[in-house]
């Protein structure tokens, strides 16, 4: 019987006191807006000049595209994942490799390279694509025609 | 024979492939990988028509096994296990 009395004069006072806070914040506002708008108005020009300086927009984050893939960058992260790669004959590999007669790769494992290249650049080839890479050249221009690669 | 299997076999074994890569735990997915990699280097130097083209049924109904163990696998979370950090 006297929790739920308690509770409810707790609530009002609770919110009482709210009100008399928001009534009080909003005379002072009342009282303080002709100086702070004069104050305003007079800095308004500078101030929003200040707001758009290089300085201030140091802070702020932009999200935008990741830079463009080019052909040297492709090519250095197609011969990493080939040098990672436990099958490949490291010595033989160039930028114009082919895989199966330079790397001694088997069918299958070109299939396993093709799948790890896939991975590296977060892309999905077709069959069609995928079975027709050989060579690193292939590969390097097979990833520049794929959407979405990062 | 040999010629015409050969672009369907690849094909399977690029779907094994596919289907190990969406296991969410390390040691499914590398063992449908090492499975389809050994099976397939097993028969390697088969000529046989008939005995190739029970091994593509065959393969063709372990794929099925593989994909849907991964769907199932997909469904609950998995914590990595230390060789994945």
């Amino acid at each position: 019987m006297l929790r739920p009395t308690m509770l409810r004069s707790a609530a009002a006072r609770c919110l009482s006191s709210v009100s008399r806070a928001a009534t009080a914040r909003a005379s002072f506002v009342a009282m303080a807006k002709p100086a702070t708008a004069a104050l305003m108005y007079t800095v308004n020009g500078s101030a929003v000049t200040a707001r758009m300086s290089p300085t201030a927009l140091s802070g702020c984050r932009y999200y935008s595209g990741a830079a463009p893939l080019t052909h040297d960058k492709i090519q250095e992260r197609v011969l990493d994942v080939l040098r990672d790669f436990d099958k490949v004959n490291v010595d033989r590999l160039s930028v114009d490799a082919e895989f199966y007669g330079d790397l001694g790769l088997d069918s299958l494992d070109i299939i396993e390279v093709v799948m790890a290249i896939e991975e590296e650049f977060s892309i999905d080839l077709p069959d069609k694509v995928a079975e027709e890479i050989k060579t690193v050249p292939q590969a390097i221009e097979a990833i520049a025609n794929a959407e979405g690669a990062i | 024979m040999v010629l015409s299997t050969r672009p369907q076999v690849l094909g399977l074994y690029r779907s094994f492939l596919r289907a190990a890569k969406e296991f969410h735990s390390y040691n499914f997915r590398e063992y449908v990988r090492r499975r389809a990699r050994d099976s397939f280097k097993a028969h390697k130097g088969e000529t046989q028509p008939e005995v190739i083209a029970q091994l593509i049924a065959e393969a063709k109904n372990q794929l099925t096994v593989a994909q849907r163990q991964a769907r199932i696998n997909a469904l609950y979370s998995h914590n990595k296990v230390v060789l994945e950090r």
